[in-house]
């Protein structure tokens, strides 16, 4: 009777500990600089196909995130980063884990990046974001040279692109398409905020009647039901940014992160943040304009940036940018 | 019920000596009295007795019990203080029974000897009240029964009258003076009225600066008094520094006195002690015995029972005089002021 | 031996109480000195003051910064003197209304009154559309307008309780003294009452001035784009992670400079002539009829009405329909609120441990200081007495960081524990409760104490037996006061939060960065319930005065 009782025991411990530890593979820390209904929707996609997932959220600005996993590099808190600039992703290759998902074949190839650290999960357009009722009488812009116009000196909202990854893309771009010309025209016009998320909430607030930010920021106030609120996708070519994701090298819950990268690249999630959130998906099998009423990406006119270049020519931008913020003001 | 004895006891805060080498026997159940003004030292001794206060040197005993350094809560002591100190959250009845509990006594004791102490200091009916609903002398009343419930060794009181008015503070003198003799319990009292501590006491130490001044029943204190402090703060006295000029008689602005010159010494500065209310004032040329100083009225104040009067003597002396009843002498008159021969000479 | 005895129990808690304070104030206010006067090499370098007082984006800030705090001191001045003086001499009716305002500002914790104005007089918000549809004009409320008026309808609060405490400790006697040797009322207002009253508004405003500048919740929701001092602080702080802290602890030191000086300024020139009133009767309240009455009462009701909107607000914030960033007033939906419950409740579980936590250490070790320091004075008390204000000295962006800082590496690693958010909450809250403690002690004589130990009780046990049950009531409001004003704190914890620490000020705060206001309402709705709730069970079961000591 004894030997049963122990045996008995050790079952019951054994199964504890068990529980505990599938336990603690089911808990993925999440960093995200997207917002909650974004980050809702990903978590759910995520429970629904691994119900026992436990998910916890720090989110943030990409620049401060990943700031936070590289002082965390000995000890990291992080499992997922979910998303950033691939230009900005780009310089830390030191902190991510390569990983190649089961999904990764359906992803289009121009967002694999060689050595597989991480990997494109939404496309970013440029667009102009429009608020009608503080245009006053002013004709709606339609393309970048328009906006370099006099008569838009102090309406143009852009975010300091030191301190965002797509505002960097933003101005890149300008200085790719129109040269040191048309930067310091543009700088001469810009009001320059600190965050990306100023811009696009200072325009739906009225403050300025045009800013420069991304689809899917600037469509959530179309969707929501601003009616002020129209988007401009610049007929001389806009610009693309792509964002990626990555396991944190060293994260405590590899197996759990996993999943959950998976569950980004799948159709189901990459379908609902689409819809949901109107995040551009990277993967070729699905069609945007038959989800949503977002143009095709083929549609569009786009100018052509080649991000790595992009990547390298960082500081030499930010300096230019910068020297023609300076020329305007005197 | 202990014995009080006082060892050689010192204390000073911050450089100022507050008790110098005091030496002092209370006896077993005797109501002890320490009367002084403020800052001589009397409250210091009695936290002293009950181990708020450490002295740095000398040594208090319980009988034969050495608690110098006992720690205060375990000295078996009962206090009364100034203010009361009544617990405000309790009610008269748990402040009361405070002490008891604190002893683990049994519960149906607790009740029954609270019972007894309430009914000692006439608060029965008022047990279930906080101390806010309580006047000032009831309050008194609390205190004093719940320092007597638990049967202490010595009874400790710190002025415990001066804040109660004057017809309340004579009730309880009365009830404090009979619960102590029923007790019987070595009781040291501390206060600064004289009336009190000849009311209450069967010995008195005078204090003055950290020492005993003269220590004694209070009879002896009020008539004999040895020095020139002790005869002005037990009742009032009128000093005047007399000529010695032999057993029984001295001088005094060219006027000879017979009075009591046992402390007298010749050589040394000599003064008679002449108690206001011993005096009496007759008109100048009333026949009868002398030992008349003669004095003229300077001013007088009727107060019903008595009057009060100030007389002149040649040279410009004033004396107090306290006389019964209505005294109808005139200012200016001159009169006659006798002394009484047991009229005491001290000579420090 | 008898020495060492004599230090136990109390010489013992002064010690480590201490030894505390120490660690979480002076220790890490001392680690962010050096760290601003060390480069990234580790060299003694003055470069990161040279950079703040040499480059314009920093001078400007601390510019704005000191005129924001002198305009709001002033604004705050401009209600508080007036509403004191008019309860304090008047009565009219609906007068009792305006004492429940002083609770108000409690309960409503600053980041939603940020939110609230926002969603009201924003540029998007209900009444500018409301007004702008009626074809008035709505300044934008980014910016000085916006931050003035949040403000001032936060602060005046402390210049009305301070002026009207002045007032009513004031002798009437000596006005009547004034008048009946010829000079009019105004002169007797002006040469009587107002020198004696004037210490008291101006201790009150200097606190009111180094609030301001510390602060942080309006400044970085509604300042828009002119550069101030903490936020500017905090975001040299979140760019700086991982790479040397020099900048941002010099622009800290700055901070506390300011502060410290106008602290300085406050103990030896106002209070030195704050004059002593012998006990006197102020002159009771005038009675105020027909329409003097009714205006005063009509000025009462706004009052309280601004002081409230926030409240109402954040609830219609919480159930109104908002699809994304998009609020549509007038259409209801508890999806705000399903979410906050349900898909994200961490933040309300959170803050609800952090500060319970908070909330019972530092109402314990507030008790225990204020004892130590009115009943137990010993030079280690003396030491203790001042260790525990100094947080009020420091804001809560500097104390913030000043603790990350020093405890980011070993040997002792508080953050990412929540640790590290409690012991925030406790350092910046407990001096509130030591205040509140201490002044019941002041009034218990030490011979209660000493009553018990005559009675046989230990001088330990009697502190539990005796003083603790007369500071039952002052405990209670103590504990209520740290648990409002935990729960709602910002600005350090903001800072020194990390994943899976969110609170829900933090969270709000950032939802309203991202123009989530609707959840930011639901949240915030849970928030002002959470400190609503303890607040009025006090006061309504218990009759606890949360100001006494205030």
């Amino acid at each position: 009777m004894k030997l049963v009782h122990r045996r008995f025991q050790w079952l019951g411990a054994l199964t504890l500990g068990l529980a505990a530890l599938a336990a603690q593979a089911q808990t993925v820390v999440l960093y995200s600089s997207n917002n909650p209904e974004a980050i809702g929707n990903a978590v759910a996609a995520a429970k629904k196909k691994h119900p026992a997932l436990a998910v916890k959220q720090v989110t943030g600005g990409t620049g401060i995130l990943m700031k936070r996993i590289q002082a965390e590099a000995a000890n990291p808190g992080g499992d997922l980063f979910w998303s950033g600039g691939v230009g900005t992703l780009a310089a830390f290759p030191d902190l991510m884990e390569p990983y190649v998902s089961p999904e990764a074949k359906a992803i289009a190839p121009q967002f694999h990046v060689p050595g597989n650290r991480y990997i494109g999960v939404n496309v970013h357009v440029m667009v102009l974001m429009v608020n009608d009722k503080q245009l006053k009488g002013m004709a709606s812009p339609k393309t970048w040279s328009d906006l370099m116009k006099p008569e838009w000196k102090g309406k143009v909202v852009i975010t300091d692109p030191a301190k965002s990854g797509t505002a960097f893309i933003q101005i890149y771009g300008l200085l790719k398409q129109f040269g040191r010309e048309g930067l310091e025209k543009m700088a001469a016009n810009a009001v320059v905020v600190q965050s990306s998320g100023q811009v696009y909430k200072s325009v739906a607030a009225g403050e300025y009647p045009v800013g420069i930010t991304i689809e899917s920021s600037a469509y959530e106030f179309v969707v929501g039901g601003q009616k002020e609120i129209k988007l401009v996708y610049p007929s001389e070519g806009t610009y693309l940014g792509a964002e990626g994701m990555f396991i944190v090298k060293g994260a405590k819950n590899p197996a759990a992160a996993k999943q959950f990268y998976d569950v980004l690249l799948s159709k189901a999630a990459q379908e609902m943040l689409l819809v949901e959130n109107y995040r551009r998906p990277t993967r070729s099998d699905i069609a945007v304009s038959k989800l949503t009423s977002m143009p095709d990406l083929a549609s569009l006119k786009v100018f052509p940036l080649n991000l790595q270049v992009a990547t390298e020519e960082y500081e030499q931008l930010i300096a230019l940018w910068n020297l023609a913020l300076a020329k305007a003001k005197r | 019920m202990s014995t009080i004895t006082i060892e050689n006891l010192s204390k000073h805060f911050e450089q100022h000596p507050v008790l110098q080498d005091l030496n002092l026997t209370i006896p077993d159940g005797s109501f002890f009295t320490l009367l002084g003004p403020s800052g001589c030292g009397k409250t210091t001794l009695l936290r002293c007795i009950a181990g708020f206060n450490e002295p740095d040197c000398g040594r208090i005993l319980f009988d034969q019990d050495d608690i110098t350094h006992v720690p205060a809560h375990q000295r078996n002591i009962g206090m009364v203080f100034q203010d009361y100190a009544l617990f405000p959250d309790k009610s008269v009845h748990d402040n009361v029974a405070y002490g008891l509990r604190a002893r683990k006594v049994a519960p149906d004791e607790v009740r029954v000897r609270t019972a007894e102490a309430l009914a000692l200091v006439d608060l029965t009916s008022f047990a279930s009240r906080l101390p806010a609903q309580l006047s000032g002398g009831q309050r008194q009343r609390v205190a004093l029964a719940r320092a007597l419930v638990i049967k202490p060794r010595v009874l400790l009181m710190d002025e415990p009258l001066s804040n109660l008015d004057a017809k309340l503070r004579l009730s309880m003198r009365d009830m404090i003076r009979d619960l102590q003799r029923q007790a019987r319990i070595t009781t040291v009292f501390v206060t600064h009225d004289q009336e009190e501590a000849l009311a209450l006491s069967d010995q008195v130490a005078v204090m003055q600066s950290g020492g005993i001044a003269q220590m004694g029943a209070p009879d002896s204190l009020y008539a004999l008094p040895e020095t020139a402090y002790v005869a002005d703060f037990v009742g009032s006295a009128n000093l005047l520094e007399v000529e010695f000029m032999g057993p029984g008689q001295v001088t005094l602005a060219g006027q000879t006195l017979q009075v009591d010159t046992a402390a007298a010494r010749s050589g040394e500065r000599n003064q008679l002690v002449l108690r206001a209310e011993t005096l009496e004032l007759l008109p100048e040329d009333e026949p009868g015995p002398s030992n008349c100083l003669r004095v003229t009225l300077a001013g007088r104040q009727y107060l019903g029972a008595r009057t009060l009067l100030r007389v002149a003597l040649a040279g410009g002396l004033t004396l107090q005089v306290d006389a019964p009843g209505l005294q109808r002498y005139q200012t200016g008159q001159a009169l006659c002021l006798r002394v009484p021969p047991s009229s005491r000479v001290i000579c420090r | 031996m008898r020495r060492w005895r004599s230090l136990w129990p109390w010489g013992v808690l002064s010690a480590l109480s201490l030894a505390l304070l120490v660690l979480f104030v002076a220790y890490p206010m001392s680690v962010l000195t050096l760290n601003s006067l060390h480069d990234a090499q580790g060299r003694l370098s003055l470069a990161g003051f040279a950079t703040v007082f040499g480059e314009s984006q920093y001078l400007q800030a601390i510019g704005n910064t000191l005129l924001l705090g002198v305009t709001v001191t002033l604004s705050a001045m401009a209600v508080g003197v007036p509403l004191a003086y008019v309860i304090a001499r008047f009565d009219f009716p609906l007068k009792s209304l305006v004492a429940i305002l002083p609770v108000v500002t409690i309960i409503i914790p600053e980041v939603i009154v940020g939110q609230s104005w926002l969603m009201m007089l924003g540029n998007n918000g209900l009444i500018s559309n409301f007004l702008r549809e009626l074809g008035l004009p709505v300044p934008s409320f980014y910016g000085w307008s916006g931050m003035i008026f949040s403000m001032t309808l936060i602060y005046y609060t402390y210049i009305y309780l301070g002026t009207l405490a002045a007032l009513r400790g004031f002798d009437g006697q000596l006005e009547e003294a004034s008048l009946s040797l010829g000079a009019s009322p105004l002169a007797t207002r002006l040469r009587v009452l107002l020198p004696t009253v004037a210490p008291a508004i101006l201790v009150n405003a200097l606190v009111v001035f180094t609030l301001v500048v510390g602060n942080f919740a309006l400044s970085s929701m509604l300042g828009g784009q002119i550069p101030l001092l903490s936020v500017m602080t905090y975001s040299l702080f979140v760019s700086e992670m991982g790479s040397s802290p020099m900048l941002q602890s010099s622009l800290s030191v700055v901070l506390v400079l300011i502060v410290a000086l106008v602290l300085f300024v406050q103990k030896r020139v106002v209070e030195r002539r704050m004059v002593q009133m012998v006990q006197g009767r102020a002159p009771a309240p005038r009675q105020v009829q027909n329409w003097q009455g009714k205006l005063l009462a009509l000025a009462a009701v706004l009052l309280v009405t601004l002081s409230l909107v926030p409240l109402v607000a954040v609830v219609v914030g919480a159930f109104t329909r908002a699809r994304g960033p998009v609020m549509h007033w007038g259409e209801w939906s508890t999806q705000s609120m399903e979410r906050a419950f349900s898909l994200a409740p961490e933040p309300i579980f959170n803050s609800m441990l952090f500060a319970g936590v908070a909330t019972l250490l530092g109402t314990s070790l507030a008790l225990l200081v204020s004892y130590l320091v009115v009943k137990k004075k010993s030079g280690l008390s003396a030491l203790l007495d001042y260790a525990v204000v100094l947080p009020l000295t420091i804001s809560g962006t500097v104390l913030g960081i000043a603790l990350v800082q020093s405890f980011n590496t070993a040997p002792l690693i508080l953050t990412g524990t929540s640790a590290i958010m409690i012991i925030v909450y406790v350092v910046r809250r407990m001096p509130f409760g030591v205040r509140n403690a201490s002044s019941v002690l002041y009034n218990l004589p030490n011979s209660v104490e000493e009553a018990s130990i005559s009675l046989g009780v230990s001088p330990l046990m009697s502190f539990f037996k005796v003083v603790l049950p007369v500071m039952k009531t002052s405990m209670l409001s103590a504990a209520i006061l740290m648990w409002a004003t935990s729960i709602s704190e910002l600005s350090a914890s903001v800072v020194v939060y990390s994943g899976g620490l969110e609170t829900l000020p933090i969270s709000i705060f950032r939802l309203v960065d991202t123009g989530r206001l609707g959840l930011a309402s639901a949240y915030g709705t849970v928030l002002v319930t959470l400190i609503l709730v303890p607040v009025a069970l006090a006061a309504r079961f218990l009759k606890v005065n949360l100001f006494s000591g205030k």
